[in-house]
């Protein structure tokens, strides 16, 4: 038997040209990848349901000249950060120079599904990962969530993250660092200590 | 040294390094070289790296937040609503699209309305439809019932009933009833001690087992077939690549890619287990936010939130259509289970017997006496009858 399977690519077409029932396949597509990033950021969930179905009505209403499944996936994740900043901004009542990550705070949930593993092992698998994370600010673990669990593209991250290419790829590189084995400058402290 | 550490490895242990989770969740150029010159140094610990990088993808989600079903779809139901105060058109031109199987969209679009007009916004769900009924035990004693709707209930007192519907009319037995005369959804329970088969409109064709109660729709809608289970049915689905046809029970979904498979989902009983013969079916379920895509010969079992997959003869667990059961290390007391709602009788198991494994095929068209009489003879049980009509098994 065959399996049919929805191409997207026509899809894709068809929500260009305005056809309705694509226009809802692809609220349906994104809308908990959307959901999830809003929550990521500390925002609450009636909000990021309502952002997302404005921007969803704005898009239904202009031309929707994106260029690939891609480009608008990463169009709705820029338009929710946005929005979700402009909201919280305006309701913030604090007139000191915030910089901007203090209104919007990443942060990351494990999640370990049991699929050949049992409980004891994904408690310790968890904690394992929970410790390396915590060692990340909030922006690092930004662009580790964008990468790892939305597979976007380098410069997609910069837009989102408000910076350069450049910038993120080094953002990348200092998680890298706070997440390899410290252990090693421990003694070497220890042994500065007792000579000094 | 590092490597001392891995060759000793089982892969999960792979999943608690800091090392291996680093280069899994950054992916980054260092990380990579490194564990590439390590398979390649040391190419038998390759399966295990590679296995451990399974189960990281198939296992560790990060910000794994979703909407419940009904959340979701109220979500789109409000965006539909906008919309639609916003649109001039009356006439929406809708395009069939086959959304049965690509594994991201699934867990979304189960159960919620493509098509975009008024009809469809205010038809209810079938699950939902199904649970708000009443629950009564006793309609699962007695005549198999055809609900029609809810002052038309057609008793069918044969032990093997046929249901069919066609484009006007409904047959059932010896009766004919007018399609019309039939609300949305309608029900089939087919009490213990009784069978029956129906056939759909599309002629897809269900044979329902003991105690079990089919909640579908009438007409099936222009975009999917769906059904609502709590029991066991044997069911060859029409192909019809424009509208997948889905089987939901309480506990999972099966989306039918294919055509031929045996559910078994007892409301009551703690497992639920799908058995594919032929074709492709995805089962999700509703506690993981796991899916899965059977092969023929595979069957599904659920059990709270896990669920197992093993290779199985599945021919074996649709011999009950034709009156025989075969088993081979089954507890006996899930035997008892079996005949006590094939027969539509009461068998009380005791402690001693009920563990017992074995292994044999039984012919159910048999007289049920005869039967027993056969199951005392090949096991060390014996069967007394009680004064009230039911049974007690116990060691001989």
């Amino acid at each position: 038997m065959k399996t049919s399977i929805p191409n997207l690519t026509i899809l894709f077409t068809k929500f260009k040209e305005g056809d309705d029932d694509a226009f809802i396949f692809f609220y349906e597509l994104y809308l908990n990848d959307l959901y999830s990033y809003g929550i990521s950021l500390g925002c609450e969930k009636e909000v990021v349901k309502d952002l997302v179905q404005d921007i969803f009505i704005k898009i239904y209403n202009k031309q929707k000249d994106f260029s690939s499944v891609n480009h608008l996936k990463y169009f709705l994740f820029r338009s929710l950060k946005n929005q979700l900043y402009n909201f919280y901004k305006s309701k913030a009542v604090t007139s000191k120079t915030d910089i901007s990550d203090d209104i919007l705070n990443f942060s990351i949930t494990t999640t370990v599904l049991d699929n050949i593993i049992d409980a004891e092992e994904s408690i310790a698998i968890k904690k394992k990962i929970e410790d390396l994370l915590s060692k990340l600010t909030p922006r690092q673990k930004e662009v580790i969530y964008l990468r790892y669990m939305q597979n976007m593209e380098y410069d997609e991250i910069s837009e989102i993250m408000g910076i350069t290419p450049h910038a993120t790829r080094k953002l990348v590189s200092s998680s890298l660092k706070k997440m390899r084995d410290e252990k090693l400058f421990i003694p070497f402290l220890f042994l500065m200590i007792i000579f000094s | 040294m590092l490597i001392d550490k891995y060759k000793k490895y089982r892969s999960l242990d792979f999943l608690k390094d800091e090392n291996f989770i680093r280069w899994q969740l950054l992916k980054n150029e260092e990380d990579v070289v490194h564990w590439n010159e390590i398979i390649e140094s040391w190419p038998d610990l390759r399966s295990s790296i590679e296995d451990a990088e399974k189960l990281f993808e198939a296992n560790i989600r990060l910000n794994e937040f979703r909407m419940s079903d009904s959340e979701s779809s109220e979500c789109v139901t409000s965006l539909i609503k906008q919309i639609q105060s916003k649109k001039r058109k009356r006439f929406f031109k809708h395009v069939a699209l086959n959304i049965a199987a690509a594994a991201a969209v699934i867990a979304i679009i189960i159960g919620f309305p493509f098509i975009f007009n008024r009809n469809t916004l205010q038809q209810q769900d079938i699950s939902s439809f199904a649970k708000s009924l009443p629950e009564d035990k006793e309609i699962f004693y007695g005549d198999t019932k055809l609900i029609l709707s809810e002052n038309n209930t057609i008793n069918l007192d044969k032990s093997e009933s046929l249901i069919q519907y066609q484009e006007d009319e409904i047959k059932a037995d010896n009766n004919v009833i007018q399609k019309d005369k039939a609300s949305h959804f309608n029900q089939l329970i087919t009490p213990y001690g009784k069978r029956s088969t129906i056939v759909f409109e599309d002629g897809t064709k269900a044979f329902l087992n003991a105690g079990s109660k089919l909640v579908y729709p009438a007409k099936f809608s222009k975009n999917k077939r769906e059904i609502f289970l709590d029991g066991e049915i044997y069911i060859e689905v029409a192909e019809e690549k424009e509208r997948p046809f889905i089987i939901k029970t309480s506990k999972m979904n099966v989306n039918v890619l294919g055509t031929r498979f045996n559910v078994s989902a007892y409301e009551i009983d703690k497992k639920s287990t799908v058995v594919l013969l032929s074709g492709s079916v995805r089962v999700s379920s509703n506690n993981c936010k796991d899916n899965v895509v059977l092969k023929p010969n595979q069957m599904y079992t659920g059990l709270d939130d896990s669920h197992t997959i093993e290779i199985v003869e599945a021919n074996r667990y649709i011999l009950w259509t034709q009156g025989l059961y075969k088993f081979e290390n089954e507890e006996f007391n899930n035997i008892v289970n079996r005949l006590e709602r094939y027969y539509g009788i009461s068998i009380d198991c005791d402690s001693s017997v009920s563990s017992l494994t074995c292994s044999g095929k039984l012919d159910l068209k048999d007289d049920m006496n005869k039967l027993l009489d056969e199951l005392t003879q090949a096991l060390p049980v014996i069967f007394i009858q009680k004064t009230d009509g039911s049974y007690y098994v116990k060691a001989n």
